[in-house]
């Protein structure tokens, strides 16, 4: 009996002190939580601080508003090449990075960790619409969505490190290129130890046209009509002053 | 320096911008063309989809049209009631081109579709062009024969609603103008061109008009049919870039300067062979890009 309670007592001291001790936290912050796309955008970085309480490895991810993706296949036809084949891919991230604290190598060895949480871009969860199609095909077509979206910039290729500024502070930062989808994209960050997500935090990311470009984007979405007739008057006034001011003969 | 298209979403070289359109202000006042047909490939070569692209070039349509028909109107060689009957037509060609347009985009053959039509507009000009001018050059003579109008054919006559077109001097069904009209339409708004090297030969040799009030006519119906299918793809496709437009009116603009005072000092004929080599050219490129195995076969589309 006196054992007993000396251990519930220990249970009931010790538990939440040891729970506090190692408890692990994560907490980051955005440089900037928007990216403004005005007249001379040329890309970007978007910057990631934060700190960690406790042992692990940190992962961070950028990803875009997902879309619905037509992947066309070329094919011959009377001799020209024309779209012959397509294959359609829903929930396709229109932008997407990962900066990991540790080694590649040492992330593969989780592989439940990696696909539950997108990490990486073949554990991406975009599906086909047309489940009939055969594996081969979906493969070629999906390898070749993703080779697309690396070569414009929107999955970087380039390796990323996260660096530790100072044991638990650490800072990662993304590359977006100029032609970089608007939208609200998602950042988060993992804190990882033995394969097991035991920290986590997201933030969201504006990235969407500001001042002039806006308006005009703004303009043409909601007032189509009057955009068109506004688009024609500009046109109709600088070609009258074309011929007015700068006589041809 | 980039700039970045606010409706085209995608940030290209401002100075290429410029000088394509300076170079096609240049063709214009140079030739007296439109240079659409110059400017609708370029933009894709540039990587603009084609949807901003054409619709684009209607609204720029406007502005050089405006420029070239009050030139014509000063001195009276402007047709504005065959104009009105051809615009009638022209608004119908522009819907229905819309309706095509959108049908292509959603099965994604427009590309395609355009690049196909382009080599037979451009081949076909081209080489005609080419060898009437290279006739000239070498001063052969052309008899010019007196080829009857088509629509002043037997069947042509017969068609219902006869009207007189004083100012052209023409007594013919309506439904002739209204029908190259029409063409035109389908013209502006699938391929983004005046289609003025359509037109003008289909208004001397199909309507039988007096070659004098072709061009400010032809002109005249372009400012009507591309404004009304530039508001068409603003309402239906939203792909009116207005800061692509501008940048391109503006090139424009200088560049027809410089072409028109060049006109005056160089021969008309050699002239031409240089635009059918120009337009010649243009049509290999694209010949090029369709029988030519691409390097890579795959593209993607966003749903919108």
């Amino acid at each position: 009996m006196r054992v007993f309670l000396s251990v519930l007592t220990m249970l009931f001291y010790a538990g939440p002190a040891a729970a506090q001790a190692s408890a692990p936290s994560l907490h980051m912050e955005l440089a900037a939580d928007h990216v403004d796309i005005t007249t001379g955008f040329n890309g970007t970085s978007v910057v990631v601080f934060g700190t960690t309480g406790g042992p692990g490895d940190v992962i961070v991810k950028l990803k875009g508003p997902e879309r619905t993706v037509i992947v066309r296949r070329k094919g011959r036809a009377l001799g020209t090449w024309v779209n012959r084949d397509n294959i359609e891919f829903r929930r396709v991230p229109s932008y997407y990075d990962y900066t990991v604290s540790l080694g590649k190598a040492a992330l593969a060895g989780y592989p439940a960790l990696l696909r539950e949480e997108e990490i990486g871009i073949n554990n991406l969860g975009f599906y086909p619409e047309d489940e009939d199609e055969d594996a081969v095909t979906i493969g070629l077509f999906r390898d070749s969505l993703i080779r697309k979206m690396q070569e414009k910039g929107f999955f970087p290729v380039g390796p990323k490190v996260l660096s530790f500024l100072n044991p638990g502070f650490f800072k990662a930062s993304f590359d977006l290129p100029p032609g970089v989808p608007m939208g609200i994209y998602t950042v988060e960050a993992l804190l990882v130890t033995e394969g097991k997500v035991v920290a986590r935090q997201s933030k969201t990311l504006q990235v969407g046209q500001v001042g002039f470009n806006a308006r005009v984007y703004l303009f043409s979405n909601n007032h189509s009509f009057f955009y068109g007739v506004f688009a024609i008057m500009m046109a109709l006034i600088s070609g009258w002053s074309a011929f007015t001011f700068l006589r041809r003969d | 320096m980039q700039i970045y298209l606010p409706i085209a979403e995608m940030s290209v070289p401002a100075e290429s911008l410029a000088i394509l359109g300076v170079a096609v202000g240049f063709l214009s006042g140079l030739f007296g063309v439109g240079g659409g047909f110059l400017a609708t490939p370029f933009l894709l070569f540039m990587g603009i989809p084609p949807a901003v692209a054409v619709g684009t070039q209607a609204n720029q349509l406007v502005a050089t049209s405006v420029t070239g028909v009050l030139g014509h109107w000063r001195k009276g060689n402007v047709d504005f009631h065959l104009g009105g009957m051809m615009t009638v037509g022209g608004m119908g060609g522009a819907v229905i081109g819309i309706f095509i347009f959108r049908l292509l985009q959603h099965f994604g053959h427009i590309d395609v579709f355009i690049g196909i039509s382009y080599i037979l507009l451009l081949g076909s000009i081209g080489s005609m062009m080419l060898f009437e001018s290279l006739q000239a050059v070498m001063n052969r003579s052309k008899v010019t024969e007196d080829v009857q109008a088509i629509s002043q054919r037997e069947f042509f006559r017969n068609l219902p609603y006869k009207m007189r077109f004083t100012k052209s001097r023409l007594y013919m069904s309506a439904l002739l103008p209204i029908a190259v009209g029409f063409f035109g339409g389908v013209l502006i708004s699938i391929l983004g061109v005046g289609g003025g090297f359509v037109m003008v030969p289909a208004m001397i040799y199909i309507l039988g008009m007096p070659s004098l009030l072709v061009p400010g006519t032809s002109l005249y119906q372009i400012i009507f049919i591309s404004a009304f299918s530039c508001i068409l793809h603003a309402v239906a496709n939203g792909t009116v870039d207005v800061i692509l437009a501008l940048v391109l009116i503006a090139g424009g603009v200088v560049g027809a300067q410089v072409g028109v005072r060049l006109a005056k000092r160089i021969k008309g004929a050699p002239a031409r062979v240089a635009l059918a080599l120009i337009i010649l050219g243009v049509c290999v490129r694209m010949m090029a890009a369709m029988f030519i195995q691409p390097a890579d076969l795959f593209s993607l589309d966003v749903r919108p």
